[in-house]
């Protein structure tokens, strides 16, 4: 058996095996790292809120245009006067406003609207909205300070 | 006696190595798969969602850096393009749409004029490996029921035809695109013409797009109500000339051939008239005939096409499709 | 017997089952197969029933025949079951938008000052990987007599509803 353990001659050959299989366990962490980024990086593209975003101005617009006809209708009309249609619609759009807050405060979002000025012509009705709305998720903030909304009628 | 011991050895040293290398070899060989389906695999599918985000989401950009003027109308100002984006856009001048996902037909019609080296550019669908530029292979298609839309007589659908033996990264898109327009009439409002069944509509040429007349709310009193024909100007038109597609409440716009019998209040028609048939700047008379219905007779002057006419739009599928 | 006459095979041995273990360690190990085409296709997922919810609530009148406030305006408010689902037409429209994808549909609303969410579309039990695509849409008194729904909205009134869109491949 001495002379097993003496005869170093193919010791090279166990070397060069040991060798490659460390590269190997190399090479498979640097993919990993790339494939990590890879999936932050998708990660990333489910996880920012482009779409909450849109939804919520696209739906504030529509809804501040529907409830500046409403109040207009609602405080009688042409014989309506422009302190009674803005506090009709103060009340429809704060009210929309808690609502929503309660609904994104489900998941988790913070989603505030306030009403900063109103534009009237000259049938008492509103031309002009202007509106903040921010929302926060946590990691995204969006601010819209002042979203300006005409109404058309 | 020494011949053979030398023998031994190397016939020893032969099959260490022959294991050695057998081994090396199928680890070499396996490398490949193991690696190549997570290496390659997220690279492009980034660059696909940018892609289809930016063309459905965003309504494109350009600039004109000698007289400092810029706007989303990119498609009106072809050599100055920064970005192309497909989603239309009612205030130019400002960066953001408020009608993402709405693509706009002049938009779409404008990018299939684009030279590839252009539209690779302006797409960003390429990548600069040591400095030199590597362009993507990649296929942009409009779908509607699987098969490619055709928005005045084009197929909408530009790059190159993807290759069966790569790898192809793809996402699609759910939109609306805009393929002409459309005035749609509710049955209360048309004119008729001496009788309650004759419906008349002016339309004044000359027309470059298909004149397309959709009426709804049709208040149906008889059973045995249809509409039967179309004529222009008193001729009768050959029917290759316009097709009529019907809406019931348990199906989509159909392709229906006349007489078309109407049961139903929520039934609609939809009447496609070909561009052809109003080639000069005059007023056309278009009568539509219908059997046992009665609108509401209202006469002359007639109700016109085009007072009530707005973008047409479907729903359709964005494809993008790039590959290396 | 010559003992010199093993040792190269021995170590040659020694280096292929190095090899052969290194290669069984990389592959079983549960990272490097990475969940990266399952994640863009959740992404696809995702964007998808997004654009699905956002075609219905933005589509012009010639585009579809209900949008979406329309189609939840027209809602009769039981709760869903399996078999009988109380939005049929949002049903048929979600349907061709979103083929071979399953899907069930809830709706979320204030009422009292407490959140009440209602399934409206049952098409089975999500599955891990599923995702959810969300939209409000606000009705009025008008909309929901129009649409001959059974929403209590009085006619000086909002009511903001949620519609949440859960989607999965199978």
């Amino acid at each position: 058996m001495a002379g097993i353990i003496d005869d170093t001659d193919g010791q090279w050959i166990a070397l060069s095996g040991l060798t490659i299989s460390i590269s190997l366990v190399l090479v498979a962490i640097l993919v990993n790292e790339a494939a990590i980024t890879g999936y932050y990086s998708s990660y990333a593209a489910l996880e920012f809120p482009k779409e909450k975003i849109r939804e919520i101005t696209a739906q504030t617009q529509e809804s501040a245009k529907n409830a500046a006809q409403l109040a207009w209708n609602y405080s009688g009309g042409l014989h309506a006067t422009n302190e009674s249609v803005l506090n009709n619609f103060t009340a429809l759009l704060s009210n929309y406003s808690a609502q929503m807050n309660t609904i994104y405060a489900v998941h988790g979002e913070t989603v505030n609207i306030t009403l900063s000025k109103a534009v009237f012509n000259s049938s008492h009705s509103i031309d002009i909205i202007w509106l903040n709305i921010s929302y926060d998720d946590g990691t995204t903030r969006y601010t819209s300070e002042p979203e300006i909304i005409e109404v058309k009628q | 006696m020494m011949v053979t011991d030398e023998g031994q050895i190397s016939v020893d040293f032969l099959l260490g190595i022959s294991i050695f290398l057998l081994t090396f070899g199928f680890v070499i060989q396996f490398i490949p798969s193991l690696f190549i389906s997570t290496s390659a695999g997220g690279s492009l599918n980034p660059v696909a969602y940018r892609t289809a985000n930016i063309l459905a989401d965003d309504p494109g950009w350009w600039q004109n850096k000698t007289n400092a003027q810029n706007g989303t109308d990119w498609e009106m100002h072809l050599n100055d393009i920064s970005r192309i984006g497909l989603a239309t856009d009612a205030t130019p001048s400002t960066r953001q749409t408020r009608t993402p996902k709405m693509l706009n037909k002049t938009k779409i019609l404008q990018v299939l004029k684009l030279n590839k080296t252009m539209l690779t550019s302006k797409l960003g669908l390429y990548n600069k490996i040591s400095g030199s530029q590597v362009d993507y292979g990649y296929n942009i298609t409009l779908e509607k029921n699987g098969s490619p839309m055709i928005i005045n007589g084009s197929i909408i659908s530009f790059g190159e035809t993807p290759p069966t033996s790569q790898d192809i990264y793809k996402i699609t898109r759910q939109v609306l695109v805009e393929t002409g327009n459309i005035a749609s009439f509710r049955a209360d409002e048309v004119t008729t013409g001496s009788s309650s069944d004759k419906v008349i509509v002016n339309i004044s040429g000359p027309q470059s797009e298909d004149v397309i007349i959709q009426i709804i709310d049709i208040n149906i009193t008889n059973p045995n109500s249809s509409f039967d024909n179309a004529t222009l100007n008193g001729s009768l038109n050959i029917p290759s000339d316009y097709s009529v597609y019907k809406r019931t409440n348990t199906s989509d716009f159909i392709y229906s051939t006349t007489p078309i019998p109407l049961e139903n209040s929520t039934d609609a028609l939809r009447l496609i008239f070909n561009h052809t048939l109003f080639p000069i700047n005059t007023t056309y008379q278009l009568e539509l005939n219908f059997t046992r219905m009665n609108f509401i007779q209202i006469w002359p002057p007639y109700i016109e096409y085009t007072s009530k006419i707005e973008p047409l739009y479907e729903p359709a599928t964005l494809i993008v499709e790039v590959w290396k | 017997m010559n003992d010199k006459a093993q040792i190269h095979t021995l170590e040659g041995l020694f280096a292929a089952t190095l090899m052969v273990l290194t290669v069984m360690l990389i592959t079983r190990s549960s990272l490097i197969i990475t969940p990266q085409s399952e994640l863009s296709m959740d992404v696809q997922l995702k964007q998808t029933a997004e654009d699905a919810l956002a075609i219905l609530d933005m589509a012009p009148g010639t585009a579809l025949q209900f949008n979406l406030t329309e189609l939840v305006a027209g809602g009769n408010m039981t709760e869903a079951t399996p078999q009988d689902n109380s939005l049929k037409p949002l049903d048929t429209e979600i349907d061709t938008q979103l083929n071979d994808i399953m899907y069930n549909v809830d709706l979320a609303y204030v009422e009292n000052d407490t959140l009440t969410v209602k399934h409206a579309i049952i098409h089975g039990a999500p599955v891990e990987n599923s995702v959810v695509a969300t939209r409000p849409v606000t009705l009025y008194n008008s909309t929901v007599t129009q649409a001959g729904g059974a929403w209590n909205v009085s006619s000086n009134d909002v009511k903001v509803v949620e519609v949440r869109l859960i989607a999965w491949r199978v």
